[in-house]
């Protein structure tokens, strides 16, 4: 038995398979691919598990090793193309970078650093220099290979799982970056979470304390070094709490 | 003072003084016996059968300790041939009357013995078990000790017991050891025969999906066989076959009459439903509504869970979204198991838990709040397909869900999703696009086949039986269950 994560694929189909009775409800997305994380049976035998290997895309000026602006749409695809050719399942794409004293970035130039990217990946299938050759091949492969949206945005996120993306991926775990939480990130959470439950994506949570940009404080944790994983708790307990939310 | 590792979970022997710890014990003595209550049958002739015999004698060992020397001590072997010589000869009418006479034999001849612990065992007393006997304890100084255990031991027949579709067609060996403390009387002879006889018939005609039950059923037999209020049995019950690497699977449970006072039946006048919302295995869920006056219960459920994090106090401070958080009422939570193995199965699952919210619980023409809300999910989990191995393999997850509808509706409901999701209805544990089934229903136990038809689980289609008769038999289950929050199933459900 194993515990296992699907991933749906997006853009959706156009022609969404009309589901006879199920007009009623959203399209569902169909399923790109899963990942499978074998557990130990009842018997206890053990299979070997295998890694899942991200590789990071930064859409982002001030990540990019040299600093400059060389976040055009060659560099990243050919980030992306050699890092599924190294074995990357899953290319995790943000603009917004979180690294300590980092700038801040309008949702619009986070839009424009990321949307396009996802949408020329997914273009790649097309792309190349004839049928039959190595670079075709590996632009088919990178043109299906899963995607995941590096953002606490959750309009970013929506669109990007629009334009391809199978996953979302938020470092401040649905609340946003203000801190301590506010009703503000209570606010960011519930949307954030609809996002997810609409599109049907999996998603990462992570655990951080206030935004990139920010002198962080982090003398209340000084006595208690696990209050980080208490915190990040709570937050992955509310967004699996009930579904109700997401009638149409 | 504690006999009780000479003796069994059963025994109740108290201390009588408290500044003695040491024993002496003789373990396991066996002696023939003539009893004139038959043996494995009833008879009329005197039997000469075999007893065997355990003694603990309570005794100040520091001095021989000190001394190494005997004479503090008491002889063992002086104790054993005293017995020995009480007994010769001499036809008891019951076990009880040779445990008094061991006891009275030894208080009288060695004068240190101030407490005394006799285990009698008559190994060919029953034809279905493999002993029957009583262990009881003596003081010296004042009356006899108030109570004694009775015990049959390793009483063993074949019964329809467990959940999976093998066991509910052939017997299985079930294994009984039974202890009954009561009061001292000696106005008749126990009838073991008698209740050993009752146990048999009442464990051979059972269909009990859980050895818990069957336990329980058996511990209510010996109370009503007793009938007095303050008689309390212990029954620990095994299934020899249920575990490969095991020896068995055993539940052991305690009980007195009034653990089976009569049950209130339900309001709806339907004796075979027992539905209870205040004794639902779940938590409720934060802005439950319900009537009923079990809030207390709910929040001490809810608290075992991670405590309400600044981010919980914060989303209950939003603003109701009037059209989903309406204060429609559900006054019953449910768990439903999906699964599918073929087509697109994620999406499939997918499918059917946005129908499952459908306006109305009506995928037509509904209009207005879902009348099932679903408030947890479980991860999701691919097996193998049971039974039949030629298939693809399933998808499984599990849902809790929050409910108007009553347990037939919700099961006609599922159906028409099922239907809707693209069932094809094909052999049992064959192929399907979803599968769903309810597996609780607050804490009811419903079967709507009639009586006669429960010993099977080949006629389920169409049929409810809640807890699902499935749920154990898949692994899957489990370990879903486990991780749906607050899924306070009790393990009974998954032996």
């Amino acid at each position: 038995m194993s515990k296992v994560v699907p991933f749906p694929r997006y853009p959706l189909p156009t022609a969404s398979g009309a589901h006879s009775s199920a007009s009623r409800i959203p399209p569902v997305p169909p399923t790109s691919t899963y990942w499978s994380f074998p557990i130990a049976s009842s018997t206890g035998s053990q299979r070997p598990r295998k890694t899942y290997m991200m590789g990071t895309l930064n859409a982002t000026p001030d990540s990019f090793s040299d600093g400059s602006a060389h976040d055009t749409l060659p560099d990243a695809l050919a980030y992306a193309t050699s890092a599924v050719a190294a074995g990357a399942d899953i290319i995790d794409i943000g603009g917004y970078s979180t690294r300590p004293g980092a700038d801040y970035v309008s949702p619009e130039e986070e839009f424009s650093r990321v949307i396009p990217v996802v949408q020329a990946i997914r273009g790649l299938w097309q792309e190349g220099s004839g049928p039959g050759t190595v670079s075709q091949a590996r632009n088919v492969k990178t043109a299906a290979a899963l995607i995941s949206v590096d953002t606490f945005r959750w309009e970013v996120a929506e669109e990007a799982v629009h334009a391809g993306a199978n996953c979302i991926n938020d470092v401040y775990a649905f609340t946003g970056p203000e801190y301590p939480l506010s009703q503000a990130s209570a606010e960011h959470f519930v949307k954030m979470r609809q996002v997810a439950r609409d599109l049907a994506v999996p998603v990462v949570l992570m655990h951080s304390r206030g935004e990139a940009s920010a002198n962080k404080d982090y003398s209340m944790y000084a006595y208690a070094a696990d209050r980080g994983e208490e915190a990040l708790f709570s937050k992955v307990y509310e967004s699996n709490w009930g579904r109700r939310s997401m009638q149409p | 003072m504690n006999f009780s590792q000479v003796s069994t979970p059963g025994d109740n022997t108290t201390t009588h003084s408290a500044d003695l710890r040491d024993l002496i014990r003789v373990k396991n003595l066996s002696l023939t016996v003539s009893f004139t209550d038959g043996s494995r049958w009833p008879s009329n002739q005197p039997a000469v059968q075999p007893v065997v015999i355990t003694l603990a004698i309570a005794h100040d060992l520091r001095q021989t300790a000190q001394t190494d020397d005997l004479s503090h001590s008491i002889n063992y072997s002086g104790i054993v041939s005293s017995i020995r010589k009480a007994i010769d000869g001499t036809s008891f009418p019951s076990v009880e009357a040779l445990a008094d006479l061991v006891c009275e034999s030894c208080l009288t001849l060695h004068s240190h013995i101030q407490d005394i612990f006799v285990r009698i065992s008559r190994p060919k007393a029953l034809l279905y078990a493999c002993a029957a006997g009583i262990e009881l304890s003596r003081h010296r100084i004042g009356k006899a000790p108030p109570e004694e255990t009775f015990f049959i031991e390793g009483l063993e027949c074949h019964a329809i017991v467990g959940v999976n579709p093998c066991e509910r067609e052939e017997r299985q060996r079930v294994r009984f050891n039974i202890w009954l403390t009561r009061g001292t009387s000696r106005k008749s002879p126990f009838d073991f025969r008698n209740l050993t006889r009752k146990i048999v018939d009442n464990i051979q005609v059972s269909t009990y999906l859980t050895l818990e039950a069957l336990a329980s059923s058996v511990a209510r037999v010996v109370l009503l066989y007793t009938a007095a209020d303050s008689d309390r049995v212990t029954v620990k019950a095994a299934k020899p076959n249920a575990l490969i690497l095991a020896e068995s699977a055993e539940v052991e449970v305690i009980r007195t009459l009034k653990d089976y006072q009569p049950v209130p039946t339900d309001s709806d006048g339907s004796p075979s439903t027992t539905v209870s919302p205040a004794s639902s295995p779940f938590p409720s869920s934060k802005d439950d509504t319900k009537p009923s006056g079990n809030s207390s219960e709910d929040r001490d459920t809810r608290t075992t869970e991670p405590a309400p994090s600044t981010l919980t106090a914060l989303l209950a401070t939003l603003p109701r979204n009037s059209k989903t958080d309406s204060p429609t009422s559900y006054p019953h939570k449910a768990t439903i198991a999906l699964g599918a193995n073929i087509g697109d199965r994620f999406a499939n699952i997918e499918r059917a838990l946005r129908l499952i919210e459908s306006p109305g619980a009506d995928l037509q023409q509904g209009n207005g709040v879902p009348k099932v809300v679903i408030v947890d999910t479980s991860f999701m989990y691919e097996t193998s397909p049971m039974y039949i191995t030629d298939q693809p393999k399933f998808i499984n997850c599990a849902c809790m869900v929050d409910t108007s509808l009553e347990p037939r509706e919700l099961l006609t409901f599922l159906k028409d999703i099922e239907n809707a999701v693209g069932r094809v209805s094909t052999f049992r544990n064959g192929p399907r696009a979803i599968d769903l089934d309810i597996l609780t229903f607050d804490s009811a136990i419903l079967d709507t086949r009639p009586e006669s038809e429960r010993g099977t689980l080949d006629n389920l289609a169409g049929q409810l039986v809640i807890p699902h008769p499935r749920i154990a038999e898949r692994e899957r289950n489990a370990e879903t269950f486990k991780r749906v929050r607050g899924a306070k199933l009790s393990s009974a459900l998954l032996i």
